[in-house]
């Protein structure tokens, strides 16, 4: 008693108190952290689309939107915008469309089959995007291609099909290796969903069928819109599977930013490339939140 | 370890949730703290325990002043309602984590665990993870582990919540004959009267931040001093009466004598009313308006021609005879009933 | 159950059998093909030998290139767990105005694509003179994985039973023996799985590195990144099948130590 004899308000340690019950500091590091490599670069990234820049080094009072200006009003910028779109709209929208029955089927089965989707699903996040992509050459490739040599084996086809090097392997690619990050916001939707709910419309005389359209489709529609919104922002900004399985020729809006600054070294066009996807790929993100958001709202009108 | 609390005062923000509490606990006695929730008894527990500090007053155990003693210097033994085990610790490394952090050595350790386990009946059990345990044996391990430390005092927060009806009883005897055992003296925290009423040498009943009364099971049951007391514990008739010249008429014909003057409540257990026949002439009575078996009783209601009506419970035998519908006579003895001011105008 | 049932049940079931087969179709392909005994990429592979394992291991720049794959993963690690674990302690723990705000800050570089963060730091170390390296890529990692470490932290705390560290205090404990034995044991399980997670994002990581990495002495990512544009040998099939190897060691360790179900988030 005699020792321990301290105001409440000093005891303790000193780190292990400031971890446990401080106020902001334990986050400082990290915020300083981030401010300067994060917040800092990235603004030093959008501030190079506004001033010129040779060899490296910005060259004061240059301060233009002609990079802007000439970027907007180039006809191929447009073109390859619209590829970007139009690609990463059809992967994701077939990455729905297989992920969701998975995704059902796993609120359906035993505790075993779970975990081996949750393996499987899982699993291909922790190997890199890169050997995805290249299961995708090895199997889409030529002569010794796994689905021609198939196809040549079975006598079905006498020459190889030409599936890379085009919007379809593209699309494909995509589509297989963005898959996980569709299926995991739906498992977690629908993995929370109210049963009653169907059990009430099986109940009211609805077929099963009914039921799925009519109350799991509904109810699900958040995880829907979650890995929509995701599923688009990564296929839209990714560089590598169009790069690789696209071809040389192949250009997404990704791909000019890479070839701008690693391959061209145009570090103001980059910087412009840069700005521009990431802008629109934030107005498509909100865009899609919005229209889900409206879906949302009729559906609850409409029951 | 004698405990005495003066004049505590707690706020939170705005919300005045002690107002002046005094509390005085003998060596060896168990006390409850009872009332219903929000009424602050676990907040007046946790000023002992030190995990909140009071605004105002002093709590002192033995002879020490603890009143802003953090909690890791107080030695009291705290269960808390969730037991709050540690669940990465086995059942001899929970009990055994207060002499861990004193530097007990080891072997030491273990030896005092093991024997603390044995007191509450749960020495084969020291391998197992809490979460292997059942409830009854999970609020074991969190008495041995407070009772490890031979801490000064033994505080219970709402611990039998978390057990079925019939467990909840045979762990209230048993809590009772163990803290005796040892002589700890202890300090409870329940909403639960019958609780409160099997095990406590003294009940203090609280409500609104205010300890209303201080006594024995059989005093604050059969001589409440406020008409939330008198509710609150078992089931009361509270009759609004007018005392004038220190007595006053429950019913006609039976006046008792009164502390007070003017609007007073008196208190009548449902147990303590006879029915009888109805005489001839204008006695206190009434006709029965719903009746239903309580184990070896019956509970009617009577309906007196006041705005409540009044209930009565009598012994199954002999209280068969009246049924609804039928007039009877109420009587009472004047030792059975008391007298107390209405709730506004108790300070 | 109605006719329209069965068929709806079946597509269901068919498409579900699909995509688990699409989900792990390819990883199986590219183990399958680096056990060929041919100089080419064939399906189905023509005998087996471990012949492009060992030679894989006899390329210089490929061990060199793993082993700065290790060194930045290994930094990266350290770094993103030292700052995201302090920083999940005051977001869930801390009361100060703008904890949301603070937050949102910590998370926001999950909300940009690697190359994005990539390109800034490249950008913004020009303007210092400071050029691809690996401190380049450890610190645009770390930025990059800061996030990950951070949420995974900051769930498991969440759900930690604040009463526990009042019952250690009132136990006799101080505050720093009731963080090392009973708070620390609890998040533990968070900070491995936070931090397998982590290594393996910056071992594996290609969008950020490209940007980032010295052309001498560039990490495994990138090497294959090459490898697959120019090399058409079953190496890289090899080398491959050893990431998916890894992978599932890494998915191991993540199943004990935080559970399956909450690797979903």
């Amino acid at each position: 008693m005699t020792a321990a004899a301290r105001p409440a308000n000093t005891f303790g340690g000193g780190f292990a108190r400031m971890l446990s019950r401080g106020g902001l500091w334990p986050a400082l590091p990290a915020i300083v952290f981030l401010t300067v490599f994060f917040a800092m670069p990235l603004a030093v990234l959008f501030a190079f689309g506004f001033v010129t820049i040779e060899r490296g080094v910005v060259q004061p009072g240059t301060f233009t939107f002609q990079y802007f200006i000439d970027t907007l009003s180039d006809d191929l910028f447009w073109k390859v915008w619209w590829r970007s779109f139009w690609v990463g709209t059809v992967s994701t929208v077939l990455c729905l469309f297989l992920a969701y029955p998975l995704a059902y089927v796993y609120t359906l089965v035993g505790r075993f089959w779970q975990t081996v989707i949750l393996v499987v699903t899982i699993s291909p996040l922790l190997t890199s995007a890169l050997v995805r992509t290249y299961a995708w050459l090895v199997i889409l490739g030529g002569r010794r291609g796994v689905i021609n040599s198939m196809l040549i084996e079975l006598d079905l086809i006498e020459r190889p099909i030409r599936f890379l090097f085009s919007d379809f392997a593209v699309i494909v690619g995509m589509t297989q290796i963005h898959l996980p990050f569709m299926i995991l916001p739906l498992i977690t939707v629908l993995s929370a969903r109210d049963r009653t709910l169907e059990q009430a419309s099986l109940g009211l005389g609805a077929s099963r069928t009914e039921t799925f359209f009519r109350v799991v489709l509904p109810v699900s529609l958040p995880g829907i819109v979650a890995g929509f919104a995701l599923v688009f922002a990564i296929s839209y900004t990714n560089f590598i599977i169009p790069q690789l399985l696209g071809g040389g020729n192949y250009t997404t809006l990704a791909v000019r930013v890479y070839e701008f600054i690693v391959v061209i070294l145009d570090w103001n066009k980059g910087a412009v490339l840069a700005f521009l996807l990431l802008a629109s790929c934030f107005l498509f993100v909100l865009g899609i939140t919005y229209l889900g958001n409206l879906a949302m709202r009729w559906s609850e009108a409409d029951r | 370890m004698h405990v005495q609390i003066d004049g505590i005062d707690k706020w939170f923000g705005a919300n005045h949730v002690l107002r002046r509490c005094d509390l005085s606990v003998e060596q060896g006695e168990l006390i409850t703290l009872l009332g219903p929730s929000g009424c602050g008894k676990t907040t007046l527990l946790r000023c002992l325990a030190g995990f909140e500090l009071p605004d105002g007053g002093s709590v002192s155990i033995g002879e020490d002043n603890v009143t802003h003693l953090a909690p890791n210097h107080r030695n009291v033994g705290f269960v808390f309602q969730s037991y709050a085990l540690f669940p990465h610790l086995t059942v001899v490394e929970n009990v055994g984590y207060g002499l861990a952090v004193r530097r007990v050595s080891k072997a030491k350790r273990v030896r005092r665990a093991m024997e603390t386990l044995e007191l509450v009946g749960l020495q084969q059990f020291g391998d197992r993870y809490p979460a292997r345990l059942s409830g009854g044996q999970q609020q074991r391990v969190a008495l041995a582990r407070a009772l490890v430390l031979q801490p000064k005092v033994l505080l219970l927060d709402e611990a039998f919540n978390a057990l079925d009806a019939k467990l909840r009883v045979a762990m209230q005897v048993e809590l009772r004959k163990l803290v005796k055992k040892v002589g700890i003296t202890t300090i409870c925290v329940t909403h639960d009267q019958t609780e409160a009423l099997t095990i406590s040498d003294r009940i203090a009943v609280m409500f609104e931040g205010r300890i209303d009364q201080m006594g024995t099971p059989s005093e604050v049951y059969e001589r409440p001093c406020t008409a939330f007391v008198a509710d609150f514990l078992g089931t009361a008739n509270l009759l609004r009466r007018r005392s004038e010249g220190g007595s006053l008429e429950v019913g006609p014909g039976i006046r008792i004598s009164s502390t007070f003057d003017g609007g007073v409540i008196v208190v009548v257990r449902p147990e303590d009313v006879m029915l009888s026949q109805p005489i001839e002439g204008d006695g206190w009575g009434g006709r029965i308006t719903f009746s239903r078996l309580v184990g070896p009783s019956i509970e009617f209601e009577i309906d007196t021609g006041e705005d409540r009506p009044v209930r009565v419970l009598s012994p199954r035998r002999g209280g068969d005879r009246y049924s609804v519908g039928d007039r009877v006579a109420l009587a009472l003895s004047s030792r059975d009933a008391c007298v107390v001011l209405p709730h506004q105008e108790a300070s | 159950m109605g006719a329209v049932d069965w068929v709806g049940a079946v597509v269901l079931g068919c498409v579900a059998c699909f995509t688990l087969l699409l989900l792990i179709m390819p990883s199986v392909i590219v183990v399958a093909i680096s056990f060929t005994e041919k100089e080419y990429i064939g399906f189905p592979p023509e005998g087996f030998s471990f012949r492009w394992f060992v030679e894989l291991l006899g390329r210089d720049q490929i061990i060199e290139s793993a082993v700065t794959s290790l060194r930045i993963a290994s930094f990266t690690t350290v770094f993103a767990l030292l700052l995201g674990v302090s920083a999940a302690f005051a977001l869930v723990r801390g009361r100060f105005p703008g904890r949301m705000a603070v937050t949102a800050f910590v998370v926001a570089p999950q909300m940009l694509p690697g190359m994005v963060i990539g390109i800034a730091i490249l950008f913004f170390g020009a303007y210092f003179a400071f050029y691809q390296s690996d401190a380049m890529v450890i610190i645009a990692m770390t930025v990059f994985c800061l996030p990950f470490a951070v949420r995974l932290v900051m769930a498991r705390l969440a759900v930690l039973d604040p009463t526990l560290d009042e019952a250690s205090v009132g136990l006799g404990a101080t505050k720093s023996q009731t963080f090392l034995r009973i708070t620390m044991p609890q998040v533990m399980p968070a900070v491995i799985g936070a931090g397998a997670f982590v290594f393996i994002e910056a071992f594996d990581n290609i969008t950020v590195a490209l940007f980032t990495s010295s052309p001498r002495g560039r990490p495994l990512s990138v090497e294959l990144y090459n490898l697959v544009q120019f090399d058409s040998s079953p190496i890289v099939a090899a080398l491959s099948s050893l990431e998916i190897l890894f992978a599932l060691l890494i998915m191991i360790v993540l199943a004990r130590s935080i559970g399956l179900d909450r690797l979903r988030t």
